[in-house]
C-alpha cells in the first residue's frame, strides 16, 4: 500500500459534508480493513485522518475522521485531536472525544485532564463525560 | 378478545400459558415483596392499589404493540405515555383512555415527567435503539422496573454497564425478546433436548430478506421541526450530533450512529434461543468470520444489508447467521428442525416430529413474555430475558457486527469480554456518548 494512494483516498474526505455522497468514507473503510497487519500503512492512514482534523474541513468530515480514529487511532494523532478538544463548539469537542473512546493511553488521559481545566463552560460537560467513562 | 384491534395489529394477545389466567396468576403472584407504588399513597390520580402502574416511553409502532399487552393484563394499568412526537403520544393516550373508558392516561413529551412520578412502578421502553440502554439506566436509577425493547444496547460496553446498573438498583428488567417466552420456542428447545435430531452440531439463524435493510438516502439536511412538535436534539440522544434530516429520522435503523444494524436487531431473539438450547445463557462463540455487503454508493445506510457470519463455540458448536428465510435451523447428526419466524415448524426426517403436536410459534405471540415480566415485578425475581442473559446474547450480535465491519475474523473471550490480541476490535466495544447521556 503506497503512501500517496492513502493520502489521496483519505484526502477526499476533506470535501465531505452532511448530505453529500459518502463514497469516500467507504473507500477509507476499505483501506483501513485492507491495511490490517500493516503498521506502516496504518500510521499513514492515521496521519492522513489527522490532517483532515486540523484542516478547514467541515464538522461532518472531522466527525468521520474521528470515527476512523476511534478504530485505529494511537498516540500518534493526539496532537491533532487536541485541536478538537480545545474547540469552543461542543459538537467539535464531542468529535474529538469520540476518537479517543476508551482506548488506553496515559498521554490521552493527561491531555484530557489538561484540556478540561481550560475548557469553556459549554464544552466542559463533554470532556468530563469522557474522562469519567475512561475511569 | 385479547391482542386485537386498537393498534391495528393481529397479535395473539396473552393466551398460551397458565400464568395468563386468573388462577395461574394468583399462584405466581404470592410473593409479598412488591408493593405497587400507587398503594403507598404517593401519587395523584392512581390506579387500584393492587395493579402495577406502567408507563410507555417511545410510542412508535413497536411499543404500541407492547403497551397493548399491558392493557390486556388485569394486574397492570397503563397510566402514562411519553414520546417526543406530539402526534404519537396523543394517539397513544387516546387508545389507553378508550381502553379504560376514562381520560386518566397522562401524555408527556419528556421521560423525566414519567421517571419523576413515584406512582409509576414500571416503564416499557420502545424508543430508538440509541435510547434503550440510556433510558433503562435512567429508569433503574429512578426505581422503576423495566421492559425494554431490543437491541437494548449499541455496544458491548453499554450492555455491560446496564447489567451493572440493574444489579446495583435491584431492578427487574426484561429484554423485549418475546420469543423467549413463546410456547413454540419452548417446544423447539424441548424437542432438541429430547435427542430427536441427535447430537447438535450446527445452528443456522436467518434474519430474513435484505429489502428493508437496503433502503438508502443521502439524508440531505433540512429545517428541523418545531421542538414542541418533535424534539430532534432529544431524539438524537447519545448519538453524535448531525443536522436534522427527515430521512435520518425515518431510516435511523440503517446508520450506526442511531441504530445497531440488522444482525443486532433480530439476532438477540434467535441467539437467546440458541443459548437456551445450550443451557448456558452466558456463553458465546469464540471465533467469528464472515462476509458482508454495504451500500457503498453512499448515503445514510452504512450497515451491512447482506451478510454471512460463521462462528464457533468453544465446544465446537457452529453458529451461523445470514439473510436467508427468517427462522432458526438446528442441525444434528440424525436430523434437523426449523422454526419459521411466522410460526411453522418443519423437520427432517419426518420422524423428528412423530407423535408431537407443535404449537403455534408465531413471533408476534408476546403475552407470555409480558406476563413473565409482570410476575417478576411482584416476585422480585429476574425475568427469563434478564439483563445478563440479554447482554450476552447481544454481545454475540455485536461481535458479529464488529467482525463484518473489520472485514476479517476475530476471536472473542467470553470470560474477559474482550477480543484476543486485537486492539482495533476492542476499541469498538465502546463508543463515546454525547453528553449528558450515559448508561
Amino acid at each position: 500500500m503506497r503512501r500517496e494512494e492513502i493520502e489521496r483516498t483519505v484526502g477526499k474526505l476533506s470535501a465531505y459534508d452532511y448530505g453529500e455522497p459518502t463514497t469516500a468514507i467507504f473507500e477509507i473503510d476499505r483501506l483501513i480493513n485492507q491495511s490490517h497487519g500493516d503498521p506502516q500503512a496504518r500510521s499513514w492512514i492515521e496521519d492522513a485522518l489527522a490532517a483532515v482534523i486540523v484542516s478547514g474541513a467541515s464538522l461532518a468530515a472531522k466527525q468521520e475522521a474521528c470515527r476512523r480514529l476511534w478504530r485505529i487511532g494511537t498516540d500518534r494523532s493526539l496532537d491533532s485531536l487536541r485541536q478538537l478538544l480545545e474547540a469552543d463548539d461542543p459538537r467539535v469537542v464531542a468529535a474529538g472525544c469520540y476518537a479517543l473512546g476508551r482506548r488506553p493511553s496515559a498521554k490521552a488521559d493527561k491531555m484530557l485532564m489538561a484540556t478540561v481545566e481550560k475548557a469553556p463552560a459549554q464544552c466542559r460537560p463533554t470532556l468530563e463525560h469522557l474522562i469519567e467513562d475512561r475511569g | 378478545m385479547p391482542g386485537t384491534g386498537r393498534w391495528g395489529y393481529t397479535g395473539r394477545g396473552m393466551s398460551g400459558r397458565d400464568l395468563t389466567t386468573r388462577r395461574g396468576f394468583a399462584k405466581a403472584a404470592v410473593a409479598p415483596l412488591f408493593v405497587p407504588a400507587s398503594s403507598l399513597g404517593l401519587g395523584g390520580a392512581t390506579p387500584p392499589s393492587d395493579r402495577i402502574a406502567v408507563a410507555g416511553i417511545g410510542m412508535g409502532s413497536r411499543n404500541r404493540r407492547n403497551i397493548q399487552e399491558f392493557l390486556e393484563a388485569e394486574d397492570a394499568r397503563v397510566v402514562a405515555v411519553c414520546d417526543l412526537f406530539t402526534e404519537r403520544r396523543d394517539q397513544a393516550k387516546q387508545v389507553v383512555d378508550a381502553h379504560y373508558g376514562n381520560q386518566d392516561c397522562r401524555s408527556v413529551r419528556f421521560h423525566e415527567e414519567v421517571l419523576g412520578r413515584e406512582d409509576i412502578d414500571a416503564v416499557v421502553v420502545g424508543t430508538g435503539d440509541r435510547w434503550h440502554a440510556v433510558m433503562s439506566s435512567l429508569a433503574a436509577k429512578a426505581g422503576k422496573d423495566i421492559y425494554c425493547e431490543k437491541p437494548f444496547c449499541l455496544t458491548i460496553a453499554e450492555g455491560r454497564q446496564l447489567v451493572n446498573v440493574t444489579r446495583r438498583h435491584r431492578t427487574v428488567w426484561q429484554c423485549g425478546t418475546q420469543r423467549r417466552s413463546n410456547p413454540g420456542y419452548e417446544f423447539l428447545v424441548n424437542t432438541i433436548h429430547s435427542g430427536r435430531i441427535g447430537e447438535l452440531h450446527t445452528v443456522r439463524l436467518s434474519f430474513g430478506a435484505t429489502g428493508g435493510w437496503k433502503q438508502n438516502s443521502p439524508a440531505k439536511p433540512g429545517k428541523a421541526p418545531d421542538p414542541a412538535l418533535f424534539d430532534y436534539d432529544r431524539w438524537l440522544g447519545q448519538s453524535p450530533w448531525a443536522p436534522y434530516s427527515k430521512d435520518r429520522v425515518r431510516l435511523w435503523r440503517l446508520n450506526w450512529d442511531t441504530g445497531a444494524g440488522a444482525v443486532a436487531d433480530m439476532g438477540p431473539h434467535f441467539i437467546e434461543t440458541v443459548q437456551w438450547v445450550r443451557g448456558d445463557a452466558h456463553d458465546a462463540p469464540v471465533t467469528y468470520e464472515g462476509e458482508a455487503e454495504f451500500r457503498d454508493e453512499g448515503g445514510i445506510n452504512n450497515i451491512p444489508y447482506w451478510y454471512e457470519i460463521r462462528t464457533r463455540y468453544r465446544d465446537g458448536l457452529r453458529l451461523y447467521m445470514d439473510t436467508g428465510r427468517k427462522g432458526l435451523m438446528f442441525i444434528g447428526d440424525e436430523g434437523w428442525i426449523f422454526l419459521s419466524d411466522t410460526g411453522g415448524i418443519e423437520a427432517r426426517p419426518e420422524g423428528v416430529l412423530a407423535g408431537l403436536d407443535p404449537p403455534d410459534a408465531n413471533y408476534n405471540i408476546q403475552g407470555p413474555h409480558v406476563r413473565n415480566f409482570l410476575d417478576c415485578v411482584r416476585s422480585r425475581q429476574q425475568p427469563v430475558s434478564d439483563p445478563e442473559s440479554a447482554h450476552r446474547a447481544h454481545t454475540i450480535a455485536h461481535c458479529a457486527n464488529i467482525c463484518l465491519r473489520l472485514g476479517r475474523p476475530v476471536r472473542w473471550d467470553p470470560t474477559a469480554e474482550e477480543f484476543f490480541d486485537d486492539a482495533e476490535a476492542n476499541n469498538m466495544r465502546y463508543r463515546t456518548m454525547r453528553a449528558p447521556w450515559r448508561v
